[in-house]
């Protein structure tokens, strides 16, 4: 009895409470402090890479993007990605899906932080406007990358969740919402975010990465004249120039620098199991060297156009060594052992993908894990599409100027002056944007843009172009998965639900 | 003073004890049959005097005229007669009838005759016939409505259990253990020490254990000793074979070779960009190995275990021990487990007082399979046979890709395994004491305290190696993490039975409880040693990483039984318990759940005094209740931030300097409130011909509402599937037991028991009437069964390119700008033709079909335990009917879009020269989609299999008494001999997740075992 009493007295001190999970913080003790804004912000940026899970960069970066181009030939192997790579892809590939649920996420941290930075007390004004611009201008490049695989008729987050049914099963937007959102969000964030940040907070988003990711949407939608409204900003402010080496471009030693205008971040440091470095030279590297996968080679016809890519002084550019390992004597490649040649190791004719398949020992301690950052803008696409926008004008000339710019970096001799508003356009087609942006995560983009897919696809040789079809293979199907929650949500043309 | 005092005592003793009339009494005790009952204690009925029976039955004792005399023996009815003749000879009854049997129900047992609720036990008799080291396995098939089931038969993977199938959709299914009163786990059991089982099925009997009652309760009970006076000491061992019993009949060499080409043909890859190691294998076979990896990766196994134990006592107490030792070397390579333990049980009794103590220790290690990236059983059909087994060149010695040759990232299994090594390691100590005091006659308080103390140890060491061209491991790594986990249980109860007036049985239960369970772990890893044998992690070079948490729940409870017996006819009970839980939020923590039973012993009745001849057992059993299911994770009401892990950290300069970065990354379950499960039960048992045929029927419904389930919400949000309080799920079934104890003459005996169960679980609502959950195949949707299986329906091979145009021109769809676009754009002859069942020209979710689920319609348990003289055979048959099963197996040989091996129907794959097939063409990226989920995967997964058979011969008593033992049986026998199905993957029972019952994703086979056994006493 004695006990049974006890037990009872010792039931009052909170046996059956547990105020909190000893694990985790509780949100309420958060968004307090500009100290909390950066973490949430850290947290908005790490939807960039995405490194929720082994080989998520390479789904984005390497299948995502640059997958269904002319300038990608696949290796069969994993099948997702040969159905990408192949336009016989479905409702239950699994990248595809990624791609929608990793966005989300990262709309989700975004909404986050806009709406609880702004009720963060006894903080400078500049500070909460300048960190909830930086949430603004990553959730709209994020509804960007949506937009440009998924569609418009996605649905749209703009505050955080409150737990709401129609927040668990939201409609689809109308045609222009999300456009809408977009150019406006990007245009209003330009007045608070920085022109620039110091060395230790570099990569984090400025006025010019705004601008920049504006116009890329402009481009997209053909917007060209306000396209080039928002390139002039960027060129105007003299902060920007090119590098001189193409190369130091993607070695991962030279990041952050004048030419960049907005690349995503990585880091080889494994320190405490983390993992913030990008899995591409391993699924770029060949598997005769030390075990790389080899999931992806250049097209030949990117070869071909790259050949052609001649110094002044007669000799390959500076872009084909940086973009293509081939067979040849100036090809320098850090897995290839000092002194061997290449068929010592690798098949005569064989060519690899060079661009984003790289390593220095200073950046991690094994080469698998790369920590290169990947651009989103670079200051010379900035001049190529400023080129484009003049040439739309009508300015050849000027046009031609900006397009030997790049040129001239890559020692390759200056166009002539002279040529048709539609020469100027085909070359930026057929040579200048292949040869200098080969593999960043643009060529397919541009060809929608464009609207030449089709016949690039097929004039280019892309394997089993047979299987596209134009009116479909645009886009990714929205994930299967959503249609269980929302029978009545429209599917992308020609996908099934 | 006191001397003298004693001195008086002891002299007025030994003057009373002779003036006392003593006695010899001789007799014969005799069996059924009249022959002579060896080993039956005749004991002096409160004394600890007595001796037992010798070869023929006889006894011989002195005792004090008048005195009454117990004679018992196991498996008879004890009897007592007064001693007051020299000469007594008694004839023994069997006590075959079930009526008799003791039922424990929680806090207390009952006589089967007096049980309203449905129950169903097993007794340690049948489960002695059963040789195994987990307890769990030993159930397959015994009671009704316990359905144990194997996701996989990998060392250390355990069964899963059920009682009366599905409870909640999205929470905990498995029952509550209670082992001698106590919450614990069937893997630190000991088979050997189990005394009896009890299923407690339906509310009224589970209701008393209200708070993780609903999905079932078994109560076990250890041996504890006999009040003999002899002490017995038992040993047993037994040793077995085991082997895989399937194996898929893949490609070698030259035939993956051939394969491998068609598909790159057929899916119209330029020969440049073949693998080089077609022309390479063409060129000089040599070069490459013809490894039949099956026969690589599975070897013989051996399952051995030893016991030894000891019961002992007297009227004042009882102890029991018992030690064992086991160890499987399993069928894979490199894999075991090794498992030892000890059971200590005791009772003393002083006046009204009783103390006692039940401690468990066990101890296993597990050498799991090593994953080489893919479930290991697809690895070792998905690698090639052209890799070799062993390369000496390579650093650790394996063989695996070779350079140049484009071959596939499948790593070696054998290699793995042996390479990388992983141990767990378990401990558990479990140990509960009770004090009882008893005031007056009828009332018992008890208090109960004990603690289960768990650890778990692991250590995966993975040394440098080169597996291959692809598979390099220039730093070795490790991760080693422990866990420790305590449950403590404070328990006081007070019982009081009562029998007034020779009629009127009241009995009455009230208690209080109170669990506590803190769990805690903490991990590390590095890597880079300087060797392959420094494999601590005070060793390692770099990349560490710690990890560690803590986690912790409280359970406190109040619960009441009331109980009347009218003349053994017509029984009540009533039962509630009102539980709080620390997994919910205030408002939310409290539950309360009461239960009613009522039985009618119809047989007992007046009326029935005709019939009872025949019909001897008649009883109707009638109950309704409510349990409640708190078997979520804790800590779900309470929001959090996540931190700090790699999917919200981004190095902002994208130097080596991290940023952390938070975020609430789930959704809070804010209002989780307790779900309830309503059971109502009717049954009936019959006992005719005096208890040789008994059967006994149940009926049930469970009603889950305010079910655990998870929300799927849309993934645009941000967020994953949330945990709510959502819909209703019923289960219907029946449970059908008939036991049938029957003897030809003194030599032959034989006990069958049938048992037959069935049910069908329901999701009956959810609060959006769409919800519909995907997995693979299996669906589950408001209205329909769990786990239903939908797939695509296959039209058989287009045979030609003109059959492909005539259907494609047919079937589609024109897009916006009125193109056509056919159903299947990529087909060519040998791709499969899906049916378009809703003839909108796309092929989507809509035309898929129901086929069946993964659920059986009907489980049978067939037991059949036989004795002809000193011989005895023992057979336990267990089966499924009704069962579809979807082969992932037969989708992985048979895919032949991907680079790994085939299986052997790949090269009857349809070719132009080979038109006569079901087996679509060999192409590489699929395509047509033709392995898509279809009906092609969907296959019968009825079965019925011969669990356990064990054919026993028992030395006779004589020639034990000449090498100086009681008793000796050795046996022969298996475990899963053979089974009759047409299901052609590797097991036909793996794979038991609920939600995708049947859904086989290749699990680890279960292994069938050739056994020799033998256990003795003295």
């Amino acid at each position: 009895m004695l006990l049974a009493v006890a037990m009872t007295a010792a039931s009052c001190s909170g046996f059956l409470d547990e105020k909190s999970n000893p694990n985790y913080l509780t949100p309420d003790s958060f968004w307090h402090s500009e100290a909390d804004i950066n973490k949430g912000l850290t947290a908005a940026y790490s939807a960039l890479q995405p490194a929720r899970y082994w080989a998520a960069t390479v789904d984005r970066f390497l299948v995502t993007d640059n997958m269904r181009s002319d300038e990608v030939v696949y290796r069969p192997d994993v099948a997702e990605w040969i159905q990408i790579a192949t336009f016989t892809n479905d409702l239950t590939n699994y990248v595809t899906d990624d791609e929608w649920k990793n966005l989300y996420s990262g709309i989700n941290y975004c909404n986050q932080c806009v709406s609880n930075i702004p009720g963060i007390e006894g903080l400078d004004q500049t500070v909460l406007n300048r960190s909830l611009s930086e949430a603004r201008f990553l959730r709209a490049y994020y509804y960007f990358r949506l937009l440009r695989n998924f569609g418009e008729r996605i649905p749209l987050f703009t505050k955080q969740i409150e737990g709401l049914e129609e927040e668990y099963f939201p409609p689809q937007s109308a045609p222009g919402v999300i456009k809408g959102f977009i150019e406006q969000e990007l245009s209003e964030v330009q007045e608070y975010l920085p022109e620039s940040w110091e060395a230790a907070n570099a990569g984090r988003a400025t006025r010019y990465a705004a601008q920049g990711v504006l116009a890329q949407y402009y481009m997209f939608t053909n917007q060209l004249p306000k396209a080039e409204v928002e390139l002039k900003k960027i060129i105007s402010s003299g902060r920007f120039g090119l590098l001189e080496n193409y190369g130091d471009l993607f070695d991962g030693l030279h990041k952050n620098s004048r030419e960049s205008i907005f690349e995503i971040q990585f880091c080889g440091n494994r320190e405490g199991g983390k993992r913030e470095h990008n899995q591409m030279a391993e699924h770029l590297s060949p598997g005769d060297l030390d075990g790389g996968y080899e999931e992806a080679y250049p097209s030949n016809w990117l070869f071909e156009t790259l050949k052609k890519d001649i110094t002044t002084d007669g000799k390959y550019s500076p872009r084909v060594y940086a973009t293509i390992l081939f067979n040849d004597p100036d090809t320098r490649y850090f897995l290839l052992p000092e002194g061997a040649a290449w068929t010592d190791y690798l098949p005569a004719e064989s060519i690899y993908w060079h661009k984003f398949n790289t390593w220095d020992p200073s950046l991690s301690s094994d080469w698998y894990y790369s920590a290169f950052n990947i651009p989103v803008l670079r200051y010379a696409d900035v001049l190529l599409m400023y080129a484009e926008c003049l040439n739309d004008a009508g300015n050849q000339e000027e046009a031609v100027r900006y397009i030997n710019m790049v040129r001239q970096r890559a020692h390759v001799p200056p166009l002539e002056g002279g040529m048709s508003k539609a020469q100027v356009l085909r070359h930026l087609q057929d040579v200048e944007r292949p040869c200098e942006l080969a593999f960043e995560g643009i060529r397919w983009y541009d060809l929608i843009r464009w609207g030449i897919v089709a016949d690039a696809l097929k004039e280019h040789g892309k394997l089993h172009v047979e299987n596209f079809i134009p009116s479909k293979h645009t886009l990714y199907p929205i994930p299967h998965k959503e249609f269980l929650l929302n029978p009545e949500w429209e599917q992308n043309p020609n996908f099934a639900k | 003073m006191k001397r003298i005092l004693l001195t008086i005592f002891l002299a007025l003793g030994a003057i009373l004890a002779q003036a006392q009339d003593k006695i010899n009494v001789k007799g014969q005790i005799k069996d059924e049959t009249g022959a002579g009952a060896p080993g039956a204690y005749v004991l002096v009925k409160g004394t600890s005097q007595g001796t037992s029976t010798d070869l023929d039955g006889n006894y011989s004792i002195d005792v004090t005229r008048g005195a009454t005399l117990v004679i018992s023996l196991i498996g008879y009815r004890t009897v007592e007669a007064v001693a007051d003749s020299q000469t007594l000879d008694l004839t023994l009854v069997p006590d075959a009838e079930m009526l008799e049997e003791v039922v424990a129900i929680g806090y207390g047992s009952q006589k089967r005759q007096d049980v309203s609720g449905a129950v169903a036990s097993v007794s340690s008799r049948k489960l002695e016939k059963i040789a195994t080291e987990d307890a769990s396995t030993a159930l397959q098939g015994m009671a009704p409505g316990l359905s144990v089931n194997f996701s996989s038969g990998a060392p250390g993977s355990e069964p899963v259990m059920m009682v009366r199938g599905v409870t909640s959709w999205g929470s905990d299914n498995t029952p509550l253990v209670i082992i001698d009163g106590v919450p614990g786990s069937m893997s630190y059991l000991n088979p050997e020490d189990i005394k009896s089982i009890s299923v407690l099925k339906d509310a009224a009997t589970q209701a008393i254990y209200g708070a993780r009652a609903a999905a079932g309760v078994i109560l076990v009970e250890t041996k504890r000793g006999e009040r003999a006076f002899e002490p017995k000491i038992t040993m047993s061992a037994y040793y077995g074979i085991d082997d895989l019993p399937k194996r898929m009949e893949m490609c070698n060499s030259a035939e993956f070779v051939k394969v491998r080409q068609w598909a790159l043909e057929n899916a119209g890859e330029p020969q440049e960009r073949w693998p080089a190691y077609i022309a390479a294998y063409k060129a000089d076979p040599s070069r490459f190995a013809d490894t039949d990896w099956q026969k690589e990766y599975y070897q013989t196994g051996v399952s051995q275990k030893y016991d030894v134990g000891y019961v002992a006592g007297n009227s004042n107490m009882n102890v029991s021990f018992s030690g064992y030792y086991s160890n499987i070397k399993g069928i894979a390579v490199a894999t075991g487990s090794d498992k030892f333990g000890f059971r200590l049980n005791s009772d003393v009794r002083r006046g009204r007082w009783q103390i006692g103590e039940s401690v468990n220790f066990g101890h296993e290690d597990i050498i799991p399979v090593e994953s080489s990236g893919f479930d290991t059983m697809y690895q070792v059909t998905n690698i090639e046979p052209l890799v070799f087994v062993y390369d000496e060149r390579n650093d650790g010695g394996y063989g695996g890709a070779v350079a140049g040759m484009g071959m596939s990232d499948a790593g070696n299994p054998v290699a793995f395994n042996r390479l990388i090594d992983t141990r767990h390691h378990y401990d558990g100590l479990s140990a509960s004491a009770y004090i009882s005091y008893s005031p007056v006659e009828g009332l018992v308080f008890k208090f109960q305290g004990s603690d289960n103390l768990n650890f778990s140890h692991t250590k995966a060491f993975t040394p440098t190696y080169q597996i291959g061209a692809l598979k390099p491991n220039p730093d070795a790594s490790l991760s080693e993490s422990r866990s420790m986990s305590n449950r403590y249980l404070l328990e006081l109860t007070a019982n009081y039975d009562r029998t007034f007036g020779e009629r009127h049985n009241v009995s009455a239960l009230l208690g209080v409880s109170q669990e506590d369970y803190i769990y805690s772990d903490l991990s590390g890893f590095a890597k880079k040693f300087e060797n392959n044998l420094m494999t601590y992690l005070e060793h390692g070079q770099k990349d560490f990483a710690v990890g560690g948490g803590r986690s912790r729940y409280g359970l406190r409870s109040a619960f009441g039984r009331l109980g009347y017996n009218y003349d053994n006819r017509y029984i009540a009970m009533f039962s509630t318990r009102y539980d709080g839980s620390s997994r919910f939020a205030e408002g939310n923590k409290w539950g309360f759940f009461p239960s009613v039973s009522l039985a009618w012993n119809i047989a007992k009745e007046d009326f029935w005094r005709s019939l009872a001849g025949t019909v001897s057992t008649f009883k109707l059993r009638l109950s309704y209740g409510a349990l409640g299911n708190q078997g979520i994770g804790n800590y779900q009401y309470i929001p959090t931030l996540t931190s700090a892990t790699n999917s919200l950290n981004y190095p902002l300069a994208g130097l080596d300097e991290i940023s952390l970065g938070y975020a609430i990354t789930s959704l809070p379950s804010l209002n989780i409130k307790w779900e309830s499960t309503y059971t109502s039960n009717i049954g009936v048992d019959l006992g005719f011909l005096g208890g040789k045929l008994q059967m006994s029927a149940d009926a049930y419904l469970k009603d889950t509402r305010d079910m655990l389930s998870t929300k799927e919400i849309s993934s645009s949000t941000g967020f994953s599937a949330m945990l709510v309080n959502d819909g209703e799920l019923k289960t219907r079934g029946f449970e059908y037991q008939l036991e049938y104890h029957g003897n030809s003459g003194r030599d032959f005996q034989y006990d069958l028991d049938l048992n037959l169960s069935h049910y069908r679980s329901k999701l009956v609502s959810m609060s959006n009437p769409d919800y519909l959950y995907e997995n693979g195949p299996a669906r589950t949707y408001v209205g329909a069964e769990i786990g239903e299986f939908w797939v695509f329906q296959t039209d058989g091979l287009f045979r030609s390119q003109e059959e492909v145009d005539i259907f494609n021109r047919t079937h589609g769809h024109e897009d916006e700008t009125g193109a056509w676009i056919p159903l299947q754009p990529s087909a060519r002859p040998g791709d499969i033709r899906f049916v378009d069942q809703n003839g909108d020209g796309q092929l989507d979710n809509d035309d898929k079909v129901m086929v069946g689920t993964g659920n059986p319609k009907l489980i049978v348990g067939f037991n059949a335990y036989l004795r002809y003289k000193s011989f005895d055979l023992t057979a336990q048959f267990y089966g499924n009917l009704g069962a579809k099963r979807y082969n992932y197996t037969k989708y992985q040989l048979q895919r032949m879009d991907q680079i790994f091996n085939y299986g052997k129907d790949a090269l009857d794959s349809w070719r132009p020269d080979n038109p006569d097939t079901d087996i679509p063409r060999a192409v590489i990226g699929d395509p047509n989609g033709n392995n898509r989920i279809s009906d092609r995967f969907v296959e019968n997964g009825d079965y019925l299999r011969l669990n356990n058979l064990q054919i026993g011969y028992n030395l006779p008593a004589r020639a034990c008494k000449k090498i100086g033992i009681d008793n000796m049986r050795i046996y022969v026998g298996g475990r899963r001999l053979f089974t009759l199905t047409r299901y052609t993957g590797y097991d036909v029972t793996t794979g038991a997740s609920n939600g995708s019952m049947g859904v086989d994703y290749g699990g680890y086979p279960l292994y069938r075992t050739y056994m020799a056994g033998v256990k003795f006493g003295f």
